[in-house]
C-alpha cells in the first residue's frame, strides 16, 4: 500500500440479494467495490427468496471481501475500521455481512461501524467519481433535500448534516421501484422489471394513456403508487400487449406518471425547506427519464442536482463504506454487541 | 493435530465458544439467545482470543444441523477470524459433539426436520455411519428407533422429536468440536479447510408459491 494514502475502511453489504464489499479511503475515494449479484438465481422465482439469498451470501462472502481487498491493493492491517449494513433488510442476509465485519474488527482490534443501508443511499450522491481528486478527508456533506427511491423505499429527507435527518415524506404503500417491478410483472416483462420498463419507455408515447398522479395537493410529501398500479391493471383487458407499440406506450405513460410525482414533490420539498441542493439516490435513480426530468426541473428552479452515479445506485458496499467514512470522521463506532435490525429506521 | 484450537457452536439457541490447547480446555463459555447469536457471540470470542494470545492454529465451526441462521453466524464469524489471523477454518457436524459426560462409542442423533419430517442418524467412533443425514416420516422414524434401541439416543432439539420416549435432549458442545478437531490429521484438516464451509442443509429452501385463488382474483 502507498505510504501517502489516507487510512481505509472495509465495508460489507448483505441486506438483500447482493453480496458486496468495498474499500474506501477516509478521503472518500473508492478503491474497490465488488458486488456478487444473485439476480440470475432469483429470476427463476420472480423475486428475492430470503433463504436462497442467505445460502449464497455465506458461500461467497469471504471471497468477495478478499477480492475487494486485492482490487484495492490493501491488506487487513491497512484497514482502520470495519463497517457493515445493519438494517433495514432481510435479517438472515444482514447477519452474514454484519457478523463477518464484526469478527474482522475483533481480530484486528479496530472499530466496527453498524451502518444504516438507507444512510448509504442517502449520502451516495456525494460520492466522488472515479479519478476525481480527493483531499485528506472526505468533503463534508452539505445540507440538502434527499430523495431515496428504490425497490424497497421511497422517501424524502431533509438532510441537515451527517446523522441529522428529518423525514419529509414517504410512500404509504408500494415503493416506486416496487411499483415498477409489479407493473412489469402484470405486463409479462422479465424480472427485474424496472430497467425493462425504462428501456421500452424510450420508444413509447408518454401521453398515450392517462394514469393518475396521487396526492398532488400542495404541501403533501407522501407518496402512493397503488392507485396507479390498479389503473394499469384495469387497462390491461382493453389493450393488446402483443403489439410492441402498445406495450411501449403503456411503459412510457406509466413511467411518466411515477416520475412526475417524484420530481414535483422533491423540488417542492426542497423549496419549502430552503434547500438549494437536491440529492437523488437508490436503484430507481438509474432510470433515464427520471435523471432527465430532474436535470430539467432543477436547472429551471436554480437548484443544484446531485445524482448518484449509476454504479452506486443499486445495492453496493461502496456507499456503505462512504457513509461509514463520514460517520467515522465524527468519532462514531458501534459495540460488537449490536444486533442487526431488519426494520432499522433512519430517523430517531 | 494438537496446538491451539478455537471452536464456535451456534447451531441451537444454546451457543458455546471454546479454546482447546494441547489437550486442555483453556476457555469455554456458553450463552443463550432466542433470536440470533450475533450480539452475544463476540464477548466470549474476545475473551477466548485474549486467552490464546497470538497462538491460534485452527478455527472450527459447528455446522449443525440446526438453525441455518445460527450456523451461518458461526461460520461468518469463523471465516472473519480465520482470515484475519491467517489460520485455517473448518466445519464439523454438530451431531458429532453432544455435550454428555462421556460420548459413547455408538449413539443415535435425531431431530425434527420440520414439515412432518425427522432425521435420525447413527454415529460410530466419531463419524456418521451414512454420507447424508436421512429424512423420514413419523412411521419410519419410529421404525428406525425400534431397530436401534440398543444405543443411546440424543437430540439437539429442546424436546424429544415427535414426542418419542428414550431420547435425551443435549446441547451441542464447542469443547467437543475442538477435541474432535484436535484428533484430525494435518492432511484431514487441510482437506476440510479447502472445502466450502456451509451449514448442514437437511432440505432445499422452502419456497412458497402465490395462492392461485388470489392470483385469479387479481386478473
Amino acid at each position: 500500500m502507498s505510504g501517502s494514502r489516507p487510512p481505509c475502511l472495509l465495508a460489507l453489504e448483505t441486506s438483500c440479494d447482493e453480496t458486496a464489499a468495498s474499500v474506501v479511503t477516509t478521503a472518500g475515494e473508492v478503491l474497490s467495490s465488488e458486488v456478487a449479484s444473485q439476480i440470475e438465481i432469483h429470476r427463476a422465482y420472480g423475486g428475492v427468496v430470503p433463504e436462497v439469498a442467505s445460502r449464497n451470501h455465506i458461500q461467497v462472502m469471504r471471497l468477495v471481501c478478499e477480492q475487494a481487498m486485492q482490487s484495492a491493493g490493501v491488506a487487513l492491517p491497512d484497514i482502520s475500521a470495519f463497517a457493515a449494513t445493519s438494517g433495514p433488510g432481510l435479517v438472515s442476509s444482514l447477519l452474514i455481512g454484519s457478523t463477518m465485519a464484526k469478527a474482522l474488527a475483533l481480530a484486528e482490534k479496530k472499530p466496527f461501524l453498524a451502518i444504516n443501508h438507507l444512510e448509504g443511499h442517502l449520502l451516495s450522491p456525494f460520492m466522488q467519481k472515479p479519478g476525481e481528486a480527493a483531499g485528506d478527508t472526505a468533503a463534508p456533506i452539505p445540507p440538502h433535500l434527499a430523495l431515496i427511491v428504490s425497490g424497497g423505499h421511497t422517501m424524502l429527507m431533509n438532510v441537515r448534516g451527517v446523522g441529522q435527518y428529518d423525514l419529509v415524506g414517504r410512500t404509504r404503500d408500494d415503493a416506486a421501484g416496487e411499483a415498477f417491478d409489479k407493473v412489469a410483472k402484470m405486463l409479462g416483462l422479465p424480472y427485474p422489471g424496472g430497467p425493462e420498463i425504462d428501456r421500452r419507455a424510450r420508444h413509447g408515447r408518454r401521453d398515450a394513456y392517462e394514469f393518475p398522479r396521487s396526492m398532488m395537493e400542495a404541501g403533501n410529501y407522501e407518496f402512493s403508487f397503488s392507485g396507479l398500479k390498479t389503473a394499469v391493471l384495469y387497462l390491461l383487458p382493453k389493450i393488446d400487449l402483443t403489439d410492441e407499440g402498445t406495450m411501449n406506450d403503456v411503459c412510457a405513460s406509466f413511467q411518466e406518471a411515477v416520475i412526475e410525482v417524484l420530481v414535483k414533490k422533491t423540488v417542492n420539498a426542497a423549496r419549502q425547506h430552503g434547500q438549494r441542493i437536491i440529492g437523488v439516490s437508490g436503484g430507481v435513480s438509474c432510470n433515464h427519464r427520471l435523471r432527465e426530468r430532474f436535470t430539467e426541473r432543477c436547472a429551471k428552479a436554480g437548484i443544484e442536482l446531485r445524482l448518484t452515479p449509476p454504479t452506486y445506485s443499486t445495492d453496493n458496499a461502496a456507499m456503505i463504506a462512504f457513509a461509514a467514512v463520514h460517520r467515522h470522521l465524527t468519532g462514531y463506532q458501534s459495540p460488537l454487541e449490536i444486533d442487526v435490525d431488519p426494520n432499522l429506521s433512519l430517523v430517531g | 493435530m494438537s496446538a491451539c484450537i478455537l471452536a464456535l457452536e451456534t447451531s441451537t439457541p444454546q451457543g458455546q465458544v471454546a479454546l482447546w490447547q494441547d489437550g486442555v480446555v483453556r476457555y469455554a463459555k456458553a450463552f443463550s439467545s432466542q433470536r440470533s447469536h450475533n450480539s452475544q457471540l463476540f464477548a466470549p470470542l474476545g475473551e477466548a482470543l485474549e486467552v490464546c494470545g497470538g497462538a491460534l492454529d485452527l478455527i472450527v465451526a459447528g455446522t449443525g444441523p440446526g438453525s441455518y441462521t445460527g450456523v451461518r453466524i458461526g461460520i461468518a464469524a469463523a471465516q472473519g477470524l480465520g482470515w484475519a489471523k491467517g489460520v485455517p477454518v473448518i466445519g464439523l457436524c454438530s451431531l458429532l459433539a453432544p455435550e454428555v459426560e462421556e460420548v459413547p462409542d455408538r449413539y443415535v442423533m435425531c431431530g425434527d426436520a420440520r414439515r412432518g419430517l425427522f432425521y435420525a442418524v447413527q454415529i460410530q467412533r466419531g463419524a456418521l455411519t451414512v454420507g447424508e443425514i436421512p429424512l423420514m416420516g413419523k412411521d419410519d422414524f419410529a421404525r428406525f428407533q425400534e431397530a436401534h434401541r440398543e444405543v443411546p439416543w440424543y437430540t439437539l432439539d429442546a424436546v424429544s422429536p415427535a414426542g418419542v420416549e428414550g431420547v435425551a435432549p443435549v446441547r451441542p458442545s464447542a469443547v467437543g468440536l475442538a477435541r474432535m478437531a484436535a484428533g484430525l490429521s494435518a492432511e484431514n484438516v487441510a482437506e476440510r479447510a479447502a472445502a466450502a464451509l456451509e451449514p448442514v442443509y437437511l432440505s432445499a429452501p422452502f419456497i412458497t408459491k402465490a395462492n392461485p385463488l388470489r392470483e385469479r382474483q387479481k386478473t
